[in-house]
């Protein structure tokens, strides 16, 4: 019996074949297993000698990847943005939802989102989640996208980044859109005690103006659902107690993430009765948001379906609405302190009768 | 005379290629033309090599990765409503590959690419996304566009055949529903560029540089070989509705008259088909369809058409006469 054949090397390195690619020289050989020279068998020879790390001058002025605390607290002095943080436990679908709501954008479906793409810095961050997604054969037991890995780097990256513009008729300013992409883990720890260690991780969130917190829909009919109702109150009464001494009380909006695993896609609608029976499941989280709602912080409910099934099948739901809506209500925002003029004793009268525009 | 300079860029299997050979095709053929030679290139045997396939009546072959990165090839315009220009096409990078690896995953890119900035117009060659809901190919993976339907190329002797095209009451590509597929977009590296380029140039996010400093032409290569319903629809249509990503950063970061989309035929049909191969012998041509800003969809024989838009804005369109 013959041995089996050892794997295709390439001493290429921009060659493909042994990988199920294209030759490198495909067109000088009609048939590169045969003829190229670079290809063969076995184990590869010693790898060349270290290439040397290009110059500053010849990198892109941006890494493409997620932006650190600092990055994005630098962006925020540029122009207007827009800080919008995902808290929830591991699997709760943070990154999912960061990977659709990019996916919706790139196709051109943005109901409720009245702004269209004018780049992002974190380009190739996005690509191998959306590539990861686009795998994805619809399955609950695979992960659409791969777990936010906790890190203990000092910095790490925390933002996934996306420049918008108004789709209005005018040269209207883009909006930069910083959207947190955080382990599941930290948050945990953070509900429990917030301290300076817990806290590390997670300096960006007096920042945001906008807090979804996120809850699997379909996990609180478990068995564990109890405790991931508990845990998820806790999160959200810990963000309504720190948030007093921020500068701004940010919109706080508690998301049911995938609903398409308790309802058909063609079924969710974000009525009362979806609602009542998400209370039954969650009311220790939705007293929590009472709570909140009584602690002078806008609150609300709502839910999203992000990857209902594989991309070939069928659309989300209720993403490019639920950014829609936080991106428009921070639209309104002031990001600076309406100035008050005093009106003088004894001036003119047309200064006198001069009114505030809303 | 003004010198300017034409980059072209996109990514490995948009069609750079076939459309070079075919322009150098055209350039050196019979008939009226507003596009001429302006002396040799730096790189004449590599331009020899490109046609080399076409004259033999053959799609040009992927471009090898290390037999050049560039190419420049000098030429100039001059004719009827032209203005007599002398320029440069650049075509950076014809292999494809840098634009993937190179810049987008390594985030290196050298003086070539950062000069690229400075010029006056790019053309963007895209390939039609075929990749609903799977992974898209790596960029030493392409598979060749599909050749669903073979559309007789226009015939040059009919007079209906080039010019203003009025659909009406045509079909038009279904609206994606609910259970439409969810696209990858395949733009991401295209869009990567022209930020770094944007940028080397000081411009910031959003801003728009001033009219006609910076064209952007979109080319959709192997246009015979879309379905009817997206011919009939025209090319900015399928921009809008299937490169959407790319359609937003154009809109938010140039000039609405300094993008153009443009679809492309390089020889006017397939030349694996031995009748046209024949045809082809005789009179090697293809097409450029567009949408102009009434509208309508133009075709013309003329594959030089997205270089005198890029270098004279819509006046340098050619009216469609054969």
């Amino acid at each position: 019996m013959n041995p089996p054949l050892r794997p295709f090397r390439c001493l290429n390195g921009d060659c493909g074949f042994p990988h199920g690619g294209r030759c490198a020289r495909e067109a000088e050989f009609a048939d590169p297993a045969a003829s190229c020279v670079e290809l063969m068998r076995g184990e590869a020879p010693a790898a060349p000698a270290e290439i040397p790390a290009p110059k500053a001058e010849d990198l892109l002025p941006w890494s493409g990847q997620h932006f650190t605390t600092r990055e994005g607290l630098a962006l925020t002095r540029r122009g207007k943005t827009a800080c919008i943080a995902l808290i929830g436990p591991a699997g709760s679908g943070k990154t999912s939802l960061i990977a659709s709501l990019f996916l919706q954008i790139a196709n051109g479906r943005r109901p409720g989102l009245p702004l269209r793409f004018a780049g992002s810095r974190s380009l190739p961050a996005l690509d191998r989640l959306i590539q990861k997604a686009a795998a994805w054969g619809g399955s609950a037991e695979q992960q659409i996208v791969d777990h936010t890995p906790v890190s203990a780097e000092p910095d790490p990256g925390t933002f996934l980044h996306l420049s918008l513009r108004p789709e209005e008729d005018r040269d209207a300013p883009v909006l930069e859109v910083l959207l947190s992409d955080v382990a599941g883990e930290h948050f945990a720890e953070w509900a429990l005690e917030s301290n300076e260690k817990t806290t590390t991780r997670l300096p960006f969130l007096p920042l945001c103006q906008e807090v979804m917190v996120l809850v699997d829909a379909h996990a609180l009919q478990g068995e564990e659902g109890g405790t991931l109702d508990m845990d998820t109150a806790m999160v959200i009464r810990r963000l309504v107690q720190e948030s007093r001494s921020w500068p701004r009380r940010p919109h706080l909006s508690l998301v049911y993430t995938k609903l398409d695993q308790i309802l058909p896609r063609e079924e969710i609608v974000l009525d009362a009765q979806l609602w009542k029976r998400l209370e039954d499941d969650s009311w220790r989280s939705v007293q929590a948001m009472l709570e909140a709602r009584d602690d002078g912080m806008n609150a609300e409910v709502t839910g999203v379906a992000a990857f209902p099934c594989a991309l070939a099948k069928g659309q989300p739901a209720g993403v490019t609405e639920l950014f829609g809506a936080a991106i428009t209500r921070i639209n309104k925002q002031r990001p600076w302190a309406r100035l008050e003029l005093p009106v003088p004793a004894g001036g003119p009268s047309f200064l006198c009768v001069r009114r505030e525009r809303p | 005379m003004t010198t300017r300079g034409i980059g072209v860029i996109g990514g490995p299997g948009a069609g750079k290629t076939a459309w070079l050979s075919a322009l150098l095709e055209w350039v050196g053929g019979r008939g009226k033309r507003y596009l001429h030679y302006d002396g040799m290139s730096s790189n004449a045997q590599a331009l020899r090599q490109l046609q080399l396939p076409l004259t033999r009546q053959q799609y040009p072959q992927r471009t090898p990765i290390e037999s050049g990165l560039g190419l420049d090839v000098p030429l100039r315009t001059s004719g009827d409503h032209i203005p007599e220009v002398r320029f440069s096409l650049h075509v950076s990078d014809y292999a494809g590959e840098e634009l993937n690896k190179k810049i987008f995953q390594e985030r290196t890119w050298g003086d070539t690419w950062q000069n690229r900035s400075e010029q006056a117009a790019l053309l963007i060659f895209v390939r039609i996304p075929h990749n609903e809901g799977k992974n898209s190919k790596e960029s030493g993976d392409f598979v060749p566009l599909p050749r669903l339907q073979l559309q007789e190329p226009p015939d040059e002797d009919s007079p209906e055949a080039w010019g203003e095209r009025v659909y009406r009451g045509q079909s038009r590509p279904p609206a994606p529903g609910v259970s439409s597929a969810v696209q990858v977009p395949t733009v991401l590296s295209l869009i990567e560029v022209l930020q770094a380029l944007r940028h080397q140039r000081g411009l910031e996010g959003g801003e728009r540089p001033e009219p006609a400093s910076l064209r952007i032409g979109v080319v959709i290569s192997a246009w015979d070989a879309m379905p009817q319903d997206w011919k009939d629809a025209g090319p900015t249509h399928y921009m809008q509705q299937e490169l959407a990503l790319l359609d937003d950063f154009l809109w938010s970061n140039f000039q609405a008259e300094d993008v153009r989309c443009f679809g492309l035929s390089s020889t006017g049909g397939d030349l694996n088909d031995p009748e046209y191969k024949i045809k082809y012998k005789k009179n090697p041509c293809g097409y450029v369809q567009w949408t102009d800003a009434f509208g309508r969809q133009q075709v013309v024989k003329d594959i030089a058409a997205p270089l005198y838009w890029a270098l004279f804005g819509d006046r340098g369109l050619p009216d469609g006469s054969p």
